[in-house]
C-alpha cells in the first residue's frame, strides 16, 4: 500500500469512537428495547462494535496499514446482509401454525424443509420450474451462442442495434407479457401443457443468455484462437484445445446463472398457469405467501432453491466475480 | 464482395435468436396492443373501442398515483442502494481479506427468491421480530409496503457493493500513485481518478437497477390490500387484468408500463452515460 | 520447402482500404523483412498470408498452388504473433510442443529433440516447465519464437518476433532464429518496425506503409535507390534529409544553395515547380572536392555520439512550400520534412555552435523526388 491510502490517526480515532458509540447505543437499546433471546444478538453485534472501537484507539497510532472506517463499514454490511437472512431461516424453523416474533432462531424445528419435498404444490412446483426454466435456458444458450458469435463480430450488419435489442428485453417488464402468454397458449390449446409454457419463458431466458454468452465471448483469448488456427488445428483440435479449456466452463456457468434467472421470475409464471399444480415455484409461492401461516414454507423452499446456486458460487466465485465484473 | 458477404453469414448466426426473441417478445407486445383498443373480458367478450381505454386511462387519477408510486418507490430504493453500495463496496475494497468470503455472502440476498425476500419481509413487520422488538401492532398494508421496498433494497444493495468493490480493484494503482505524485488531495483524487474509472460500471448497475425495481410486482401484490390506496404501477396492471379480468385496460396499462420503462431508459441511459458500456 | 506469392493483394473493411494490391514474391528459402511504421499493415499481411482473414481482392500462392480460400491447416504455414498467443494452462514445453502435436504421424523423439534444440537455442532450458504467467516478456516472445520454430512447416511468419528483447540480447536472438532457419532452408517473412533489423536480418526488405508496399529489394538496393520519399525517409538512421528546392535554369535552387543538375536531370526535372533534393546525413562531408551539391551553413547544434557526430543546420522555407509540404505530409501520415540538415561528420573534428561550414555530397549520393507523388526521378 502507498504512503496516500494509508490512514490518519485523526480519522482511525474518529472511526473508532463512532464504533464505540454505535455499539454503546445498540447495547442499550437491546437492553431496554428488545425482547430475549434477540437481546443477545444486538448485545453480541454492540460488542463486536465496541471491540473495534477499543481496538481503533489501540492501534490509531501504529503503521499497521489499516482503515478502521473500512472496518466498521464491513461490520455493518455483514449486519445488513446476515440478519434479514437469518430472518429468513428463523420463519422457516418455526413449527407449524405457530408464527415467528423473534429473529433469533430458538426452538428450531426442520420440519418445513422435509415438507417441501413432501408430495403437495411446492414439490410439483419445484418440478416444472426444473422442467419449464430447463427447457426454456437449453433453447436459449443453444441460439445464444451464434447469436454472441455474430455480435461479437465487427462485420455483422447492424450488431450494435440487435445487441441493444437483447438488453432492452433484459430489462422489459415482463409481466407485460403474461397476458398474451396465457392468452396464445389458450389459443392454441396448449394451456394445460407444462411443456409449452417453455416457450414464453424464453422472453426471460433469452435475453440474459445472450449477454452473458457477449461477455464469456467478449473475454475468451481470441489471438490464441488464431494462433491455434494458423497451426493448422483440425475442427476437432480446435473445439479441444481452444474452446474446452477457454469456453466450456464459463459457459457452463452461464447456463445455471440463466437457470436460476430464469427460474426466478415470478409474473409469467404466475400469469399463464390455469390451474395450481401448474405453476412455477416463485408462482407457487407467490400464491402460499398470502397466507402468513405458510411463510415457513414459503422460507423453506427458498433456502432449498438458493443452496445448489451458493454452493455453485463459492466453488467458482472467483470465476463468476471475473464474469459478472468487467 | 467477400467482406459483405461474411457479413451477412454471420447475420444468419444472429437469425434464430431474433427470430425467438421477435416471437417471445414483439409477437405478444404487439397482441398487447390490439388487446389494449378493444373492451374486452372473458364474460361480455370484446368490442373495438380505438383509443377509448387510453383516454380513460390519461384521465384516470388513480392511474397516475400508482405511477407516481412506483416512480417514488424507484427513486428512493435506487438511491439508498446507491449510497450504502458505494460505503459498502469502499469499505471491501479496502479490507481485502475479507473479499473472497464478502464476494458470494453480499450476493446472496440476490439470488434468494425475490417472493421469499418478499413474504420475509412483510412478516417481519406483520407480528414478526420487528414487531416485537419496537412495539410496532398491527402493521397495515402501508407498513408492509415499506418493509417490502426496504426488503427490496436490501436485495439489490449486494450487487452494487459488488460491483463498486470490483471497480475499484480496477483502479489502476499507478494511476492514482501518479496522481499522488501530481499533488492531488484525497478529494481531488477520487473526483479525477477513482470516480472516472467505476464511473462506467456504477452507472450501469444502476441503471439495471432503476428498470429492475420498475418491475417488480410480487412485493406490492403480496401486501396488497383491497382498502389500500397505494397502489404501483404494475400492480394496478396486474390487478385489472386478472383479478378485475378487464383485459382490454389492462393491456392498455400493460402498453403505458412497457413506455414507461422505455422512457425511463431513456432518461437513465444518457444521464448515467450507459452507452459506454454497451 | 515453398515459396511465397503474394498478388495483388487487398483488403477493404468497412469502407477502409487495409491493404492496396499488396503483391510480394518470396523465393523458396529465402528471407524477406516487411518493414513499416506501426498501422502499416504487416500484422493484416501475415495473417491473409497464413489464411486467419480472407482478401477482399488478389491471391496468395505457395509453390505456384493458389491457396486463397483454403483454411490454414491446409497452408502448413507457421506464424509467431506479436501478442505472443502462448496457452496460459500450459508450461512451456509444452507451449513449444503445442503447434506440432496438431498433426498425426509425427515422431515423438525427435520432436523432444527438436524442442530441446530450440529451448537451448533460445535460452529457455531452464524454464520448461513454467507457466507463461510467470515468465517476463523477453522470455514469453522467445517461447513464441520457439514455438514457430518447433514445427516443421513449409515456412515462417514472424510477426515482430524480437521487438521485446533488451537491447543487448537482441542480436543474439535475431542471430540464432534465423540460423535455424537458414540451416532448416525455409522461407520466412518477419515483419518489424525497426529498420535496422530489417536491414541486418533479411535476404529482401518490403517497405510498407499505409497498407501499401512502397518497395521490395535488398537492403542495398533499397538504402542507394529508394523508390519514393517515404522510402528515402523511413530507411536509414538518421532519416535522409530532404530539401525542397525549385527548378532554374542549369541547376535547383535550394534555401541552402543551388545543386547543378546534369542534361539527364534536368530531362526529369523540365515543367516542375518544385522538386524535393534528398540526401542522407552520412552521406555529408566537408571535403566538397567532386561534390554535386555543395553549400555553406551555419551550425545550430551538435550532438557528439563517439563514433561521429551530428551538427543540425538550420533553413528558411518559403511559406507556400511549406504549405505543399504539410499537405504532402498529411496525405502519407509521416513526418517527412524538417527546416534543418543534418550531416554526420567524423567525431574528431572540433565544431562548435554557431560555425559556419561547407558541406558536399558527391552526385550519385543526391537523389531528386517528385514532392507530390513521392517518385524518385534520378533513380
Amino acid at each position: 500500500m502507498n504512503v496516500a491510502s494509508h490512514p490518519s490517526i485523526r480519522s482511525r480515532l474518529a472511526a473508532s469512537v463512532v464504533a464505540f458509540l454505535l455499539g454503546f447505543a445498540m447495547a442499550n437499546v437491546g437492553l431496554i428495547v428488545v425482547p430475549r433471546p434477540d437481546t443477545w444478538l444486538w448485545l453480541a453485534a454492540a460488542i463486536v462494535l465496541m471491540v473495534t472501537g477499543v481496538v481503533g484507539v489501540l492501534v490509531a497510532d501504529t503503521r499497521r496499514d489499516v482503515s478502521l472506517w473500512a472496518v466498521l463499514g464491513v461490520e455493518l454490511l455483514t449486519l445488513f446482509t446476515l440478519a434479514p437472512l437469518l430472518w429468513v431461516l428463523s420463519t422457516a424453523t418455526v413449527a407449524e401454525g405457530s408464527r415467528r416474533t423473534t429473529l433469533w432462531p430458538g426452538d428450531a424445528t426442520w420440519s418445513a424443509f422435509g415438507e417441501v419435498w413432501d408430495a403437495g404444490p411446492v414439490r410439483t412446483a419445484m418440478g416444472t420450474s426444473l422442467l419449464v426454466a430447463g427447457l426454456a435456458t437449453v433453447v436459449a444458450m443453444l441460439v445464444a451462442a451464434p447469436a454472441a458469435h455474430a455480435l461479437m463480430h465487427r462485420d455483422a450488419p447492424g450488431r450494435r442495434w440487435w445487441y441493444v435489442a437483447f438488453v432492452a428485453a433484459l430489462v422489459l417488464p415482463t409481466f407485460v407479457l403474461g397476458a398474451p402468454a396465457a392468452a396464445q397458449l389458450l389459443a392454441l390449446d396448449l394451456a394445460t401443457s407444462r411443456l409449452a409454457m417453455a416457450v414464453p419463458t424464453l422472453a426471460v431466458a433469452l435475453p440474459i443468455a445472450v449477454w452473458l454468452t457477449v461477455r464469456v465471448l467478449r473475454r475468451a483469448p481470441w489471438s490464441l484462437y488464431d494462433a491455434v488456427r494458423a497451426d493448422g488445428a483440425s475442427v476437432g483440435q480446435r473445439l479441444r484445445h481452444f474452446a474446452v479449456p477457454h469456453l466450456a466452463l464459463d459457459l457452463g456457468l452461464v447456463t445455471i446463472l440463466v437457470f436460476f434467472w430464469t427460474s426466478a421470475d415470478v409474473a409469467l409464471g404466475a400469469a399463464m398457469a390455469p390451474t395450481d399444480d401448474q405453476r412455477t415455484l416463485p408462482a407457487t409461492l407467490l400464491a402460499l405467501g398470502a397466507d402468513p401461516e405458510s411463510s415457513r414454507l414459503v422460507a423453506a423452499a427458498g433456502l432449498w432453491w438458493l443452496l445448489p446456486l451458493v454452493l455453485v458460487a463459492t466453488v467458482f466465485s472467483r470465476r463468476l466475480v471475473s464474469l459478472l465484473g468487467r | 464482395m467477400t467482406a459483405r458477404r461474411s457479413g451477412l453469414r454471420r447475420l444468419g448466426w444472429l437469425l434464430p435468436a431474433v427470430v425467438v426473441l421477435v416471437l417471445v417478445t414483439v409477437v405478444p407486445l404487439g397482441r398487447v396492443v390490439w388487446t389494449s383498443l378493444h373492451r374486452s373480458s372473458p364474460t361480455t367478450g370484446s368490442e373495438l373501442v380505438g383509443l377509448d381505454n387510453y383516454t380513460h386511462l390519461v384521465a384516470s387519477r388513480e392511474w397516475w398515483l400508482a405511477v407516481a408510486t412506483s416512480l417514488v418507490l424507484v427513486a428512493g430504493v435506487v438511491l439508498v442502494q446507491l449510497a450504502l453500495g458505494l460505503v459498502f463496496g469502499a469499505a471491501l475494497h479496502r479490507v481485502g481479506v475479507v473479499w473472497p468470503v464478502a464476494r458470494v455472502v453480499v450476493l446472496v440476498p440476490l439470488v434468494l427468491l425475490s417472493v421469499v425476500s418478499v413474504v420475509t419481509w412483510r412478516d417481519a413487520v406483520n407480528g414478526g421480530f420487528l414487531t416485537s422488538w419496537f412495539d410496532l401492532g398491527e402493521a397495515g398494508p402501508f407498513a408492509q409496503l415499506v418493509a417490502v421496498t426496504v426488503g427490496e433494497t436490501w436485495r439489490g444493495t449486494g450487487m452494487v457493493t459488488a460491483v463498486v468493490a470490483l471497480s475499484l480493484a480496477q483502479v489502476t494503482a499507478s494511476l492514482s500513485a501518479s496522481a499522488v505524485a501530481d499533488g492531488a488531495t484525497g478529494l481531488q483524487r477520487w473526483r479525477r481518478v477513482v470516480l472516472p474509472s467505476i464511473g462506467p460500471a456504477v452507472a450501469g448497475v444502476a441503471a439495471f437497477r432503476v428498470l429492475d425495481t420498475y418491475r417488480v410486482l410480487d412485493g406490492p401484490l403480496l401486501t396488497d390490500d383491497p382498502s389500500a390506496r397505494l397502489q404501483t404501477a404494475p400492480l394496478l396492471t396486474w390487478t385489472t387484468q386478472f383479478t378485475a379480468l378487464e383485459l382490454g385496460l389492462g393491456a392498455a396499462m400493460s402498453v403505458l408500463v412497457v413506455i414507461g420503462a422505455a422512457v425511463l431508459a431513456a432518461i437513465v441511459v444518457p444521464l448515467f452515460r450507459v452507452r459506454r458500456l454497451l | 520447402m515453398s515459396s511465397i506469392d503474394v498478388r495483388d493483394v487487398s483488403l477493404v473493411r468497412g469502407g477502409r482500404t487495409l491493404l492496396e494490391s499488396v503483391s510480394l514474391s518470396v523465393p523458396e528459402a529465402e528471407t524477406l523483412a516487411i518493414v513499416g511504421p506501426p498501422g502499416a499493415g504487416k500484422s493484416l499481411l501475415l495473417q491473409v498470408i497464413v489464411g486467419l482473414v480472407e482478401p477482399t481482392g488478389g491471391e496468395v500462392v505457395l509453390d505456384e498452388r493458389v491457396v486463397t480460400g483454403e483454411s490454414p491447416r491446409k497452408r502448413d504455414l507457421s506464424m509467431m504473433f506479436q501478442d505472443y498467443a502462448l496457452h496460459p494452462q500450459r508450461d512451456v514445453y509444452d507451449n513449444l510442443a503445442f503447434a506440432a502435436t496438431l498433426r498425426k504421424g509425427r515422431d515423438k523423439s525427435a520432436l523432444a529433440e527438436r524442442i530441446d534444440a530450440v529451448a537451448g537455442l533460445l535460452a529457455l532450458s531452464d524454464v520448461q516447465g513454467a507457466r507463461p504467467a510467470d515468465l517476463d516478456e523477453a522470455r514469453k516472445q522467445r517461447v513464441a519464437a520457439g514455438r514457430a520454430l518447433v514445427r516443421d512447416a513449409a515456412g515462417y511468419l514472424l510477426d515482430e518476433p524480437f521487438a521485446a528483447q533488451s537491447d543487448r540480447l537482441r542480436p543474439h536472438v535475431r542471430s540464432v532464429v534465423l540460423q535455424w532457419q537458414r540451416e532448416q532452408a525455409r522461407t520466412t517473412i518477419l515483419t518489424t518496425s525497426d529498420v535496422d533489423e530489417a536491414l541486418a536480418s533479411a535476404d529482401r526488405v518490403a517497405v510498407m506503409h499505409q497498407g501499401f508496399v512502397h518497395q521490395v529489394g535488398t537492403p542495398r538496393e533499397l538504402y542507394e535507390r529508394p523508390a519514393d520519399m517515404f522510402v528515402a525517409g523511413y530507411l536509414g538512421n538518421p532519416p535522409m534529409n530532404l530539401i525542397p528546392g525549385f527548378p532554374e535554369g542549369e541547376g535547383v535552387t535550394t534555401p541552402l544553395g543551388t545543386l547543378p543538375l546534369d542534361a539527364v536531370q534536368r530531362a526529369v526535372v523540365e515543367g516542375r515547380e518544385v522538386v524535393v533534393v534528398g540526401v542522407r546525413p552520412e552521406h555529408l562531408s566537408e571535403s566538397t572536392y567532386g561534390a554535386a551539391f555543395a553549400f555553406h551553413a551555419d551550425v545550430d547544434d551538435l550532438e557528439w555520439r563517439g563514433r561521429s557526430q551530428f551538427a543540425y543546420l538550420g533553413y528558411e522555407i518559403a511559406p507556400a512550400v511549406e504549405e505543399v509540404l504539410a499537405e504532402v505530409e498529411d496525405l502519407v501520415d509521416f513526418d517527412l520534412f524538417q527546416s534543418f540538415v543534418m550531416a554526420e561528420l567524423p567525431s574528431d573534428r572540433t565544431l562548435e555552435r554557431g560555425a559556419r561550414i561547407t558541406l558536399g555530397a558527391a552526385p550519385q549520393h543526391v537523389h531528386l523526388f517528385d514532392p507530390v507523388t513521392g517518385e524518385n526521378l534520378s533513380a
